[in-house]
Parts: structure tokens; C-alpha cells; sequence
């Protein structure tokens, strides 16, 4: 009889434990509970919709490449894939030479790279003290290799203003850094009438993406599924419409090549 | 016998059992469906990655650089051009420098006279293309004859 009366106490401290101790550390913990392990799952699930989504705005913008690969070929020669500058030499001689002018000099040199900040920093927390926000690894900022070009040539001033506006409508991205036109003095002191111009211009190049890093992935063209400045091809086609020469490689010579050969 | 009550907590004190083991199924449950799920990610981001992707991205960059130096592109010719309107008769350059660092143009300029040499660099002030107009020490060059001034101007 005593024991009967002490089933039912037992039993509600046994309830009262077994919820306390065990199921509801057992539904949420804060680590490993069946809640977190729902939201973790939730959230694996939403990463799983994102890179599908992702996937598929891939394949319609391959596509779009693929549809427009002629239109597009502005944007590969404004920002070449290589240096070539087998091209800019042999563009620049052929300009000079076109506006009648004389080159003096045309040397290439690569300047170093510098280190950039990451492109946008990206806050992942919702911290109302913005120097204690955590900031999630963004991508670094994508920058073209650049190449510095020394060009001089002598000529009369209309013609090298002439030289200059070509140079400006050529294809490919330049940039005059410097440009420097100056009277010429002959021997005897006197001023000649052709002038001197000298120029650093800058040009740039693009080496193709070789390999994709997991912060590639959350750039924005991935989840837009649309090219972003698309109107870029059209503004360089309305201001640059000189084209990049071809080179065609020299004739062979003969055994020695520290013969001059005519 | 137990009395209703107790047989009441006895079936509650079941069920919180059964409750118990069924969370701790569903847990297990719950632990094999994520990792069937991250395996499928890591697949699935793999192929993304090593896919048409960067072909893509490859494109995006170009197109963004792109349109960045087109914003900041200047007219180098029309700078000269500006230059020349705001020449007055009797003035002659000697150089033209100009550098985009300081986004500015430094002449050379030689004067029959210091009035023209003062008319010249008002000119130039007047060039609303030239927001700032820097006049610098004039010296009389012996050879020419001529008043020689450097002015350097600010351009938009």
C-alpha cells in the first residue's frame, strides 16, 4: 500500500526529469539538437537550391557567349587575353608612320603588380558596432596586367595631334599617362619647325581565368544570371574603331643570327 | 491496482519515453540526410567550379574593368584643342606636358612682352575647361628674345 503511494510521485519527478534532462536538451542545445540539426539541414538545402539556381544561370549565359561570340570580340580586344606586344609595337610604328611621322623610340616595359583590396567587404553580422562586425572573405578585385609603353616620334604638330586621336581610337584599352610635345632645336640654335612628342601610355591585358575559388561563386553574375555593363561593347565600338594589326611572322633567315642579314 | 491517476503518469511517463527515442531517431535521421546533402553539394559545387563557370566570370571581369577605364577615359587631342582656342597672337608654346597623375598640363610659353605674357594667362582663365590656371616665374630668354612663362593648368 506505502509503495503505491509513492508510484505516483515517482512518476511525475521521473516525467519532470526525463523532459528536463533529456528531450529538451535532446530538441534544441545549441549545438546538436534536433532544431539546430533541422536549421543546418534547411540551410544545406538552400545552398543546394542556390548552386542549382547558379548552375542554371551558367548554362543560359554560356549560351548567350555562344550567341553573341562576334559582338563580343570588342570586349577580348579592348582587354586582350595576352600581352601582345608584337601588336602594339607594330600598331603604334604603323600610325606614326600614317600620321607622317617619324618614330624615335618605342620600348615596352611591364609594370609590377600591386596588391588590391578585396572588391566589397561583405558583413555577416548584425552587430550595431560596426568595429566589432566580422567580415566574410570576399574575392580580391580582378585587375588587368598593365604594360607602360615609351613612344616618341617627330613631326609636325598636326600630324601628331593626328597620331594622338588615333592612337586614342584604337581598339585595345590605352591610356596616355604622359604626354610630353616640345619644339625641336637645330645645331645652329635655331628652332626647327618639326616637333618632338613623347608619350607613356599605358596598356593593359587580361589573363583568361583559369580556375574559379569558392569566393568566385557568391559573385553577383552567378545569382543574376545577367551580364552586367553589357552596354560596354557598344560604347567602345562608338568611340574606338581602329583595329589591333595582325602581325605576320618575318621571313626565315639564314645559320647565324649574329650576321646582319639583308 | 493503481488508481486513474497514476495509470495517467504512467502512460505520460511512457509516451515522454517514446518521445525521447523518437527524437533521438529523428536526430539520426536528421545527421544522415545532411550528410547525403553536403556529399551532393561538394559534388555539385565541384562540377560548377571546374564548368562553364569561369568562362562566364571571365567575361563579367572583362566587361567590368571595361566599363571602369571607359568612365575615366579623356580626350587627350580635345585637351590640345582647348589649349590652342585659348592662345592669343604673340604667344608661342616651347612644351606641352601633360600628366594624368597630377591631371594637369604644364607649357612652356614665350611672349613678345610681359602685357601679352598677362593677356595670355588671363585667356586661360577664361577657359572654363581649366579650373585652375598656375602662373610661375617668367625669365627673359636671352636667345629669342622672347619673355619665357611656364603656366601650368588644371583640366576637368
Amino acid at each position: 500500500m506505502k509503495i503505491k503511494i509513492l508510484v505516483a510521485p515517482s512518476l511525475m519527478i521521473l516525467i519532470i526529469v526525463l523532459i528536463i534532462w533529456f528531450i529538451y536538451p535532446a530538441y534544441t542545445n545549441g549545438i546538436d539538437g534536433i532544431k539546430e540539426k533541422k536549421q543546418q539541414l534547411e540551410k544545406q538545402m538552400g545552398l543546394m537550391e542556390k548552386i542549382d539556381n547558379q548552375s542554371n544561370n551558367v548554362k543560359k549565359l554560356t549560351a548567350n557567349l555562344d550567341a553573341n561570340a562576334l559582338e563580343n570580340k570588342i570586349i577580348f580586344s579592348y582587354i586582350p587575353q595576352k600581352k601582345e606586344e608584337e601588336k602594339i609595337i607594330d600598331s603604334l610604328n604603323l600610325l606614326a608612320r600614317e600620321s607622317s611621322l617619324s618614330t624615335i623610340n618605342i620600348s615596352l616595359s611591364e609594370v609590377a603588380d600591386v596588391a588590391l583590396p578585396a572588391e566589397e567587404s561583405a558583413s555577416i553580422s548584425g552587430s550595431s558596432f560596426p568595429a566589432l562586425e566580422q567580415t566574410a572573405p570576399v574575392a580580391p578585385k580582378v585587375v588587368p596586367k598593365r604594360m607602360e609603353v615609351d613612344f616618341s616620334v617627330v613631326g609636325d604638330y598636326q600630324n601628331i595631334k593626328s597620331l594622338i586621336e588615333k592612337i586614342q581610337k584604337l581598339e585595345r584599352f590605352n591610356k596616355f599617362l604622359t604626354l610630353e610635345v616640345k619644339i625641336l632645336q637645330k645645331d645652329d640654335q635655331s628652332i626647327s619647325e618639326s616637333l618632338r612628342a613623347d608619350m607613356k601610355l599605358e596598356f593593359n591585358y587580361l589573363e583568361e581565368l583559369k580556375m574559379l575559388t569558392e569566393l568566385d561563386v557568391e559573385k553577383a553574375i552567378f545569382s543574376s544570371g545577367i551580364f552586367s555593363d553589357k552596354d560596354v561593347s557598344e560604347k567602345i565600338k562608338s568611340n574606338r574603331s581602329i583595329e589591333i594589326n595582325n602581325v605576320s611572322p618575318g621571313e626565315k633567315r639564314g645559320n647565324n643570327p649574329f650576321v646582319t642579314a639583308n | 491496482m493503481l488508481g486513474t491517476g497514476t495509470t495517467v503518469l504512467l502512460i505520460v511517463f511512457l509516451l515522454t519515453v517514446l518521445a525521447y527515442l523518437g527524437l533521438l531517431f529523428y536526430g539520426k535521421k536528421l545527421n544522415e540526410e545532411a550528410e547525403g546533402l553536403k556529399t551532393e553539394y561538394a559534388g555539385r559545387l565541384n562540377s560548377f567550379i571546374s564548368g562553364d563557370s569561369k568562362r562566364v566570370l571571365d567575361f563579367q571581369n572583362r566587361l567590368t574593368i571595361s566599363g571602369e577605364l571607359l568612365a575615366k577615359e579623356r580626350n587627350n587631342k580635345g585637351d590640345m584643342e582647348k589649349v590652342e582656342e585659348a592662345m592669343i597672337t604673340g604667344v608661342y608654346l616651347g612644351a606641352y606636358k601633360y600628366d594624368s597623375k597630377t591631371n594637369s598640363i604644364a607649357l612652356d610659353c614665350y611672349a613678345d612682352n610681359y602685357e601679352v605674357v598677362a593677356k595670355q594667362i588671363l585667356s586661360f582663365k577664361k577657359q572654363a575647361y581649366f579650373p585652375a590656371v598656375l602662373a610661375g616665374k617668367t625669365e627673359l630668354d636671352t636667345q629669342s628674345g622672347k619673355v619665357k612663362f611656364p603656366v601650368v593648368l588644371t583640366i576637368k
